[in-house]
């Protein structure tokens, strides 16, 4: 391909759009050999994009412009990567211009998820352009260890996936990636129909109840290599489910139980003081328990953004890789009533029959 | 020059006991722990009970490690695991300051005895454990003129042997990474464990931990060359990439043959003898593009390394290349500057490239409780229960081998060596062991 305009409202080292964008000069890592860049320009236009490329900008194939105008004329594709400071107040800005500006045919990629759009808005966007805009997070596709993933077709009964960060960032990576792991289950992705929040030591408190599987929350800790607490100290390998030493350990901790329709039961835990690593387990209707790490490769590469590339590349440039809308439109809802909630401080929401249901053959992830 | 005390005629009869002796360990192994171990203790219900040997324990020392996971357990296939063996007697050479050795006797009431014998007799006049696990990595001992640190590991073999004879039986042993810094000790030792009959398990956790993907070299392969990526010193990493390439080599068809020549160079001289073997510098870039942890230039986040790059990020680069007896070949390069992790390539005849990296997230920077310790404790734990190794001792004894003539060449100032030493053919059976559950 010949072009890509590339967006963001933040350009700071370690940020996503600089990864993606380093990538995209100059290839990445695939498979065991180095991807070549696909594109021969990159226009790139965001806030203070000329103050932090710095040095980049006398790449001979990247061009920083001064308006999206000219970033997005005659691309034949288009990146917008959210910032760390989630400003989709400007980012939502630049993404109604490129889907404008854009000629028909223009496929693009939202990296992070689209808070500042209103549920109603970004469903009109996504539905008047379904197979031109995919959006999605790193943790989904990264790679997990074990290599394990959820058969095609499986009845699941629950999941359990934990997470590090504050709200909404890390649900919305939890939930992304809980997608990628559950969709592809028998039936495919029924919808949802109700959301319980339960912060602090009530976490604890749901946990002695039974209102989630301890079971899978020990599976999923198991998978951790960095336990918190003692294992600081002195190194110590720890049994911190066993001893009792999670609600000890957690800080701020926030659990969301989400009731699919057909039965299956997720829940999404924030795991900070406790492990420093996301790691999730799923049973399945026969007993069967899956877990793993999602595995986050160390800074400054982050090469989670080089299995992200993948996935971004293969949908721009040969239209592979599509997810349905109707992912994209439950993920979106669900963060908006989980936001909702946080900002009414309430434990349970009813979901209103939205018709979000989707079906997905096989799994979305690749080893 | 290197001692020797193994002739010609001493390797021949031993790659015919060690080459059976591994294959009927690894065969054995599998499936059977506990009702090999029930066999050889019909009037026993206790776990089998072991004795640790350390050179020092502190915060992220190895036998800090293997300490903890023996007593507190650690996660494995989807659960937190506790073993099946006891750790019931400790002997530590050292104290330093920042000690966890009188820390972990106290809480888990695991006696550290005075002296190696007392450990293994635990107060009795005979051996008195199932299993001895020598972990001698870390601690203040001095350097020898090559640069390699002389810790005590053949020492405390040799005083283990000693309350073997006396007590008229062996148990199974484990010995953290590579033999010893002398070949003449390596071999000992081996002939050691074959003279008294028990299964001796040793060497890295490099071949046994996650892999990136999730690889394994197809068993027999049409293998031509392997590369192995790593970072750190010389007598130090250098085994764990070695270690890192020859669990994948050593599935060749035909099996490991042994090493004929060792050749160890640095700095120009590394990029001089790749320029000669367009193989090598292939596979040297396909084990790179598995690396998570490549340095690139400034100001990128990722750039594809290339070969000026590579030279520029490394000065100080060493290389080990090894000829082995069938014509394969392996390549070690230790890049630092430029690489934080371990990864590999090999080449088949058909061109293919099998490729992975080696997955060691180390502490404190990636992990606060280093799990690739996890599966070695394992392999260590099935040894002790069912008195095979799972792997057999000739891969150590070889890496062992190469590391030590590794550093020789460097020593002689990067003379390439001829090894009739390392004419240690060795065959393994289909099953890996590598973590993947």
């Amino acid at each position: 391909m010949k072009k890509l305009a590339f967006f963001s409202t933040q350009w700071e080292e370690g940020s996503p759009a600089l990864h993606l964008l380093d990538r995209s000069l100059n290839g990445w890592p695939s498979n065991g050999r180095m991807k070549e860049k696909p594109f021969e320009t990159i226009s790139v236009y965001g806030h203070q994009a000329e103050k932090h490329l710095g040095e980049r900008r006398k790449h001979p194939h990247l061009k920083v412009e001064k308006s999206i105008e000219k970033a997005i004329a005659d691309a034949d594709a288009w990146i917008l990567a959210a910032g760390a400071n989630n400003n989709w107040a400007c980012c939502s800005q630049y993404l109604f211009s490129a889907i404008k500006l854009a000629p028909k045919s223009t496929r693009g990629f939202i990296v992070g998820f689209p808070t500042g759009l209103g549920t109603q808005q970004f469903e009109e966007l996504i539905k008047a352009d379904v197979n031109r805009i995919q959006v999605s997070t790193p943790l989904p596709w990264t790679w997990r260890l074990p290599e394990t993933d959820i058969p095609s077709g499986a009845k699941l009964d629950e999941a359990v996936i934990l997470i590090r960060g504050k709200f909404p960032t890390a649900e919305q990576e939890a939930m992304d990636a809980l997608l990628a792991l559950t969709s592809h289950r028998q039936g495919g992705e029924s919808g949802i129909k109700k959301i319980t929040r339960w912060t602090g030591n009530d976490v604890w408190k749901a946990a002695r109840e039974r209102r989630f599987s301890w079971d899978l929350f020990s599976a999923a800790v198991s998978r951790t290599n960095s336990k918190q607490g003692d294992a600081h100290i002195d190194g110590r390998t720890q049994d911190i489910v066993g001893l009792g030493k999670i609600p000890q350990l957690a800080k701020g901790t926030r659990a969301w139980v989400i009731n699919h329709k057909d039965g299956l039961q997720s829940t999404i835990i924030t795991v900070d003081g406790i492990l420093n690593d996301d790691n999730f387990a799923v049973r399945t209707h026969s007993g069967e328990i899956f877990s793993a790490q999602f595995y986050r490769p160390p800074k400054p590469h982050d090469h989670q953004y080089s299995r992200l590339m993948d996935r971004i590349s293969s949908y721009l440039i040969e239209a592979k890789n599509t997810l349905p809308r109707q992912r994209t439109q439950l993920w979106v809802n669900t963060i908006q009533m989980m936001q909702s909630m946080e900002k009414d401080n309430l434990s349970t929401v009813e979901v209103p029959d939205d018709g979000l249901r989707y079906a997905l053959p096989n799994s979305t992830w690749t080893p | 020059m290197i001692p020797l005390t193994a002739s010609n005629q001493s390797v021949w009869t031993r790659r015919h006991f060690l080459t059976s002796l591994s294959m009927a360990g690894i065969a054995s192994a599998c499936g059977q722990i506990s009702a090999a171990y029930k066999e050889a203790h019909p009037d026993s219900d206790r776990p089998p009970t072991v004795a640790l040997l350390a050179t020092e324990v502190r915060k992220h020392s190895h036998a800090q490690h293997f300490i903890d996971r023996l007593v507190e357990g650690y996660g494995w296939h989807g659960q937190h695991y506790f073993p099946r063996i006891k750790l019931v007697s400790m002997y530590v050479d050292q104290f330093p300051k920042n000690d966890l050795s009188r820390d972990r006797e106290k809480r888990h009431g695991v006696p550290i005895y005075p002296t190696i014998a007392e450990a293994l007799m635990r107060g009795g006049n005979t051996l008195d454990v199932d299993g001895v696990i020598i972990i001698a990595e870390h601690g203040d001992y001095p350097r020898n003129a090559k640069g390699q640190k002389r810790y005590p590991r053949y020492r405390f073999f040799k005083e283990m042997i000693q309350v073997f004879e006396a007590s008229g039986r062996s148990v199974p042993v484990f010995n953290d990474k590579h033999l010893s810094t002398e070949w003449s000790e390596c071999v000992e030792m081996v002939e050691d464990s074959r003279r008294l009959n028990f299964a001796f398990l040793a060497g890295s956790s490099l071949p046994v931990t996650w892999r990136i993907p999730s690889v394994d070299m197809p068993w027999n392969a049409d293998l031509r060359e392997s590369v192995s990526v790593c970072y750190g010193g010389i007598d130090s990493y250098d085994i764990h990439g070695l270690e890192t390439a020859q669990c994948m080599s050593e599935r060749r068809a035909g099996g490991e043959s042994g090493v004929q020549s060792v050749h160890t160079v640095r700095g120009n001289d590394v990029w001089s003898l790749l320029e000669k073997r367009d193989s090598t510098r292939e596979l040297l870039m396909t084990a790179l593009s598995r690396s998570h942890q490549c340095k690139s230039p400034e100001p990128w986040t990722f750039k594809p390394p290339t070969m000026d790059w590579i030279r520029q990020a490394c000065p100080g680069a060493v290389a080990y290349f090894i000829e082995h007896l069938d014509g394969f070949h392996t390549t070690l390069f230790m890049l630092n500057g430029l690489v934080l992790d371990f990864t590999y390539a090999g080449l088949h005849s058909s061109g293919n490239i099998t490729s992975c990296q080696m997955h060691l997230p180390m502490p404190p920077r990636q992990t606060t409780t280093a799990d690739f310790f996890n599966p070695l404790s394992h392999r260590i734990e099935e040894t002790i229960m069912s008195g095979h190794a799972v792997y057999p001792p000739e891969r150590t004894l070889l890496t062992s081998g190469m590391t030590l003539f590794g550093v020789e060449s460097l020593y002689r100032g990067s003379v390439k060596l001829k090894t009739p030493e390392l004419e240690v053919p060795y065959q393994v059976e289909p099953l890996s062991t590598f973590w993947r559950g």
